[in-house]
């Protein structure tokens, strides 16, 4: 699959992955809801197992996200056009995951959010254009990898 | 919670075979619906992490859409902690739990 970016959306991007992994980086705020969903619970109902879990997991799954975002980068600071390989395919796809998840809850993202298209006019709303802006290259992705 | 049209009462429902848990993997994975994840990315995590077919991947995302949850797996605790952690670095909520 050929990653058909303009340059803007290249700018775009590199920002927003940039951001990112900033907030891998930054000390968590005990409580953060982005930093929750990014790592989630293991169990609902066993503090045990949910503590065991995040021993385990956790510097895995921080250094496993920010290898997959500095991937992505090299890709976008190389500015060539170059199709991308399968396993860069997945690198993104997992990447947008993430942005969208991390983008979505600081925007309070519901089940009716993704029923209207944002009013592209009214700056308020360019936040969630742009969460629309990366769905819409996530499932052009997965469309790619399904084939 | 709204529920399904009642069932004649002349039809019998058959368990679907896929929902039987095995006796012997004490585990589920369940997968928790969130508002923010596409449903074809949710499909294709299932296809490529499990190895269901598109169908039976589908099917799991639909559960997980509609009914807020869906077990996708179930094993040995070992594999139910490796499969939450696939499933969480690739952006899914999933627990685990012990089957009742």
């Amino acid at each position: 699959m050929r990653a058909a970016l303009t340059e803007e959306e290249g700018e775009l991007l590199k920002g927003i992955v940039r951001e990112y992994l900033e907030l891998l980086e930054a000390d968590r705020e005990p409580g953060d809801p982005v930093m929750a969903r990014l790592f989630p619970s293991a169990s609902m109902d066993d503090p045990t197992l949910e503590a065991d879990f995040r021993e385990l997991a956790d510097d895995d799954l921080l250094s496993h996200k920010r290898q997959t975002a500095m991937r992505v980068l090299e890709y976008l600071d190389a500015g060539d056009r170059r199709p991308l390989t399968e396993e860069e395919q997945e690198a993104w796809l997992v990447l947008l995951t993430d942005l969208r998840l991390a983008m979505g809850v600081r925007l309070g993202v519901t089940d009716e959010t993704f029923d209207s298209f944002p009013n592209p006019s009214d700056p308020a709303q360019w936040p969630l254009a742009v969460l629309h802006y990366l769905g819409s290259l996530q499932e052009s992705l997965v469309t790619a990898l399904d084939a | 919670m709204t529920s399904a049209a009642p069932s004649k009462p002349e039809t019998i429902d058959l368990p679907d075979s896929d929902e039987v848990a095995e006796p012997q993997f004490p585990w589920v994975v369940i997968v928790w619906n969130d508002p923010i994840n596409l449903m074809s990315y949710v499909t294709y995590v299932f296809q490529k992490l499990f190895g269901y077919s598109k169908e039976k991947a589908t099917k799991l995302m639909l559960d997980v859409h509609h009914r807020g949850r869906a077990v996708v797996s179930s094993g040995p605790r070992e594999k139910a902690e490796m499969d939450v952690y696939r499933l969480h670095a690739h952006g899914l909520w999933a627990t685990m739990t012990k089957d009742a």
